[in-house]
């Protein structure tokens, strides 16, 4: 009897081990250091280029991303500076969220000295979808340190493309966007045209509710019948939103800061913006004036507001892939030096030590997440699919990509060029661009608490070394 | 062992019923939100992580989806299979077992298949709540049965 007790109890706990060992030992493993040196980090994948020129640079001083910077010999056009607060329970830039709109011209040399006055996880301006010198991209941790409070920082580029874009905070981003540390910018062409009214409308959900350029409810502007106006919308939050115009046809007259070629007019068909992407809308705004409606909470109406209830959202959306007219994109897709695939799935795991369910980037999870090798002037190819359970609005830091196709169907509009693109469940889509930015950029989902759960990747070129860590005396924390 | 064993089996099945109430409770006081108070559910709201409530019974999805559904219901079935290797009832493992399989059915796959492939999947995640209630009821009585024959007694010792 003894004896079958004590075998009893050899067999349980044998049989406790062998579940409890390998659930240990996926913890163990799954651990991630406090301070890392993301170019050290995660699988290398050359995409089938060479592999010599990194393979030569290992180990020999390449260009470090802090001196990847604007030239220092230009004086700045633009000059700015925002103080970064916490306060009510937020962040303010320069006493307000949204902060300020900065606005520039093609050309211009825009520097932005950056004050954190009290944001004691440090803070950082990341300028989202403007292709900025490595060092002036603001990410903690990869191509700065997090400003500590009481510390300055200054950020310098060239404004090369004209077009709407923003600035967030990319240092604990997930919380820091959030509770308001963003603002717009808008980079105006040269010759502007003097008879459009230009308006941007910033759309945030903030702790307490749904707003636009902070304001709840809806945003009424003057405009007389015959005016024509440029709407310039961008998506501050961490989910798709979309637009609908009531009162008159509308074009789509910029994605993600490129103009659409040819846009042709659209009516009873609504426009969705990607987390973190921006949509500009044409129209002239008629006798009964116009509203713009934004994900059913708040609304833009120019004049009159032409609607006397809400306006549902059409089920028609407009169709990137197919909108506007082809154009010449200035480089050749067909033949790519790199070819890259960033499959998006979900397993259960550990993810630095914590169970759940979590994101993986090409079967693996955070940290074993692909850095995809570039060299300068390389064209490059990504195939990215979502096999998750949830979409990914993908954002590319330095680049823009030309989308190529979704789901297999060849894009015939306008060049469709993007930094933020919404991804849904089962769509896979190819893009191409030209690796003519030098640095180590982040390729992540821009559903910001999805990065901070391990959806992120990174872009890193030959002849480049890194300068910061993650982690660290300032504790950097990008995502 | 025994008795962990039965308190355990009967805690699965307390809070599975705990996930069909909170679950109601969420959808019921969603719906009024909307219909009553014009609120808007919008992706921006469902990722949106530190949003202020718009009503109380958030707390039911929170409850569903997170703190019973994905930590306390797996937690407490782990436990059950581990306590059962020691707990002499029969057919004990086998049933704790059972019951990790509908719990991974339940809180991975269901849910998964239901996002990517199809809502009807959803309806198996509530039929499968079910078979789970029940078994983890049965599991509960099986440690409650007194070992009656010396065939049971053979089989616990064994």
């Amino acid at each position: 009897m003894a004896s079958r007790n004590g075998r009893r109890l050899w067999l349980a706990g044998t049989a406790t081990a062998a579940l409890v060992l390998p659930l240990g030992w996926f913890w163990q493993q799954s651990l991630v250091p406090d301070t890392y040196d993301l170019a050290a980090m995660g699988v290398a994948d050359w995409g089938g280029g060479p592999v010599d020129e990194h393979a030569a640079m290992a180990g020999m001083p390449g260009t470090p991303v802090a001196e990847l910077t604007a030239p220092p010999d230009i004086s700045a056009d633009i000059r700015e500076t925002l103080v970064v607060r916490a306060e009510g329970g937020g962040y303010t830039v320069d006493g307000a969220s949204p902060g300020p709109l900065i606005e520039a011209t093609v050309g211009d040399l825009v520097e932005v000295t950056l004050v954190n006055d009290n944001v004691a996880d440090g803070t950082t301006l990341h300028w989202h979808g403007v292709d900025v010198p490595n060092a002036a991209d603001g990410v903690a941790g990869v191509t700065q340190d997090a400003v500590l409070p009481g510390e300055e920082f200054v950020y310098r580029f060239v404004a090369e493309q004209a077009g709407t874009f923003w600035y967030h905070s990319h240092q604990v981003s997930h919380e820091q966007v959030q509770d308001g540390l963003f603002g717009g910018l808008v980079v105006h062409p040269e010759r502007a045209d003097a008879e459009v009214l230009e308006q941007v409308a910033l759309v945030h959900r903030y702790d307490d509710g749904p707003t636009l350029n902070g304001r709840p409810g809806t945003l009424t502007v003057d405009a007389e019948a015959g005016q024509g106006v440029r709407l310039r919308l961008v998506n501050t939050d961490n989910g798709i939103t979309s637009a609908w115009v009531t009162g008159t046809e509308f074009q789509v007259l910029a994605v993600d800061g490129s103009d659409v070629n040819e846009p042709e007019p659209v009516e009873g068909a609504a426009v969705r913006i990607p987390a973190g992407g921006r949509v500009d809308l044409g129209f002239v705004v008629p006798d009964g004036g116009v509203r713009v409606d934004l994900g059913g909470t708040t609304a833009v109406v120019f004049g009159q507001d032409p609607a006397s209830a809400r306006p549902r959202r059409p089920d028609d959306v407009v169709d990137l892939l197919s909108y506007g007219e082809p154009a010449a994109v200035g480089f050749e897709p067909a033949a790519p030096d790199r070819r890259f695939d960033y499959i998006i799935g979900k397993r259960p795991g550990f993810l630095d030590g914590r169970p759940g369910l979590w994101w993986t980037v090409n079967g693996r999870l955070f940290p074993d997440v692909p850095m995809f090798m570039v060299s300068e002037g390389d064209v490059v190819v990504f195939r990215i699919e979502n096999n998750s359970d949830d979409t990914h609005p993908m954002h590319l830091h330095g680049h823009h990509a030309v989308v190529l196709a979704k789901d297999g169907v060849t894009a015939t509009g306008s060049p469709w060029w993007v930094d933020s693109l919404e991804v849904g469940v089962g769509e896979s889509y190819e893009i191409a661009f030209v690796a003519d930015n030098p640095g180590l950029w982040m390729d992540h989902c821009h559903n910001l608490p999805h990065a901070a759960e391990g959806l992120v990747a990174h872009l890193m070129y030959a002849g480049v070394t890194s300068s910061f860590v993650v982690g660290g005396d300032d504790g950097n924390q990008p995502e | 062992m025994r008795s962990t064993y039965r308190f355990l089996a009967y805690l699965i099945a307390v809070l599975v019923v705990v996930q069909a109430g909170a679950i109601a409770w969420a959808y019921f006081e969603l719906s009024n939100w909307i219909t009553s108070e014009g609120g808007v559910v919008d992706k921006a709201l469902l990722e949106c992580t530190d949003c202020d409530q718009d009503f109380t019974a958030e707390w039911g999805f929170a409850i569903h989806m997170f703190f019973n559904g994905l930590i306390l219901i797996p937690l407490t079935s782990l436990i059950l299979l581990i306590v059962s290797f020691f707990a002499k009832v029969p057919r004990g493992a086998a049933l704790a077992g059972g019951i990790v399989v509908l719990v991974l059915l339940q809180v991975f796959v269901l849910p998964t298949l239901s996002r990517e492939v199809g809502s009807g999947f959803g309806a198996l995640h509530g039929i499968n709540a079910l078979l789970l209630l029940g078994l983890a009821i049965m599991a509960g009585q099986r440690a409650s049965q007194p070992v009656s024959t010396a065939a049971d007694a053979e089989r616990v010792s064994a």
